[in-house]
């Protein structure tokens, strides 16, 4: 049973249910603490596709199941990897749920007790403006977020204004990390990320490696 | 001492000569032969949890992988994704399922990450993609909930299904 935890673990959450339902030594392991150790919020889990009328299907945060597996397993996660995702508004409401369940339960007890790791890996988009077939993308990926950089025929799309608002906010509710990772943010020069970093760092400082 | 050989013993008594470096893959024979100074060439690692056929297999991946690099130590930092098999791996394992299994087992035994790791994803790719009652079929389990348990283990966890 042990190694069948570290299937269970490789499958996605919906699977992981249906496992549950497969038979009752099964779904003794989906209660395994082991299988919800690490979460990956890759832009796919916990959304729906919504049709929209200018651009197409596109991936919305279903926030109330995020509070749901939040509820049930936020004891079980030690690892917590954003990966680069363009949909910069779901990965928002996603560290914005989070942020808003530790205010939440801040007087009884920190939800996250067990969580060492946190990765956060930004999506910087570069966008070719002659690219013609993906006109429509940039478009949208510049009214959702002015804080673009245009270089030559290039545009950067930065870290700043609500994405860093939101991390900051994200950063610094977390104790007691142990490893944590921010790669490839691209600041403007006196954006200050710094404070946040201050107060993770008095907050993990026992435990950060 | 590259070429210097040593013997596996099955567990039903068939040894094999195999390399000292292929052998090393696992960190159970690895720990054996350092701990105890077993490097005689007379000496035979008793494998009692391995038969023949499964052992077979286990040298034949392990000597095709015998030039990958170690891996990592702290796998915990690696992200885990079932599609990376590589294609050898995959042919490899186009076994029925009970030699699966018994792979798995002995991978497990022995403590060979690799091989352990590429099972497990075997089987986790065997399990995307299925609803409970096709799962149950592919791995011939039977179902032993009542039908008020069912519904009630579905509701308890509804959110974990996309809709």
């Amino acid at each position: 049973s042990i190694l069948l935890e570290d299937i269970f673990s490789l499958v996605s959450i919906t699977q992981r249910y249906y496992c549950s339902q497969v038979c009752r030594s099964w779904n003794e392991i989906f209660y395994s603490s082991v299988v919800w150790d690490t979460f990956v919020f890759d832009g796919v889990t916990f959304t729906r596709k919504k049709f929209n009328l200018f651009r197409g299907y596109e991936r919305i945060l279903n926030s109330y199941r995020v509070q749901r597996y939040l509820s049930r397993k936020s004891q079980c996660m030690r690892r917590l990897i954003i990966k680069p995702i363009p949909e910069y508004h779901n990965m928002c409401d996603f560290l914005n749920v989070l942020s808003s369940f530790i205010h939440y339960h801040r007087q009884d007890y920190y939800p996250f007790s067990y969580l060492e790791e946190f990765s956060f890996t930004f999506h910087v988009l570069v966008s070719i403006e002659d690219d013609t077939n993906n006109q429509g993308g940039i478009i949208n990926a510049y009214y959702q977020h002015p804080n673009a950089i245009i270089r030559g025929k290039k545009r950067y799309y930065g870290t700043g204004g609500n994405i860093l608002e939101t991390l900051r906010r994200f950063i610094s509710s977390i104790r007691c990390l142990k490893r944590f990772y921010l790669n490839n943010l691209l600041l403007e020069s006196n954006s200050d990320i710094g404070s946040c970093l201050d107060e993770l760092l008095e907050n993990s400082c026992e435990t950060l490696e | 001492m590259a070429g210097h050989k040593i013997k596996l013993q099955s567990s039903d008594g068939d040894t094999f000569d195999v390399e000292v470096e292929i052998a090393k893959q696992s960190a159970t024979i690895k720990t054996m032969l350092e701990d105890l100074g077993m490097d005689e060439e007379e000496d035979v690692i008793p494998l009692p949890n391995v038969n023949s056929a499964i052992l077979k297999k286990v040298i034949q991946w392990a000597t095709h992988h015998k030039d990958d690099p170690p891996p990592p130590e702290d796998d915990e930092n690696r992200e885990k994704n079932t599609n990376d098999i590589s294609s050898w791996d995959q042919d490899f394992l186009k076994v029925d399922q009970g030699t699966l299994f018994e792979l798995i087992l002995a991978a497990n035994y022995l403590d060979i990450k690799g091989l352990l790791d590429v099972t497990c994803k075997t089987v986790a790719n065997m399990i995307k993609g299925k609803t409970p009652e096709e799962i149950r079929r592919t791995f011939n389990i039977k179902n032993d909930f009542t039908p008020q348990e069912e519904e009630q283990i579905k509701k308890e966890n509804e959110w974990c299904e996309e809709k």
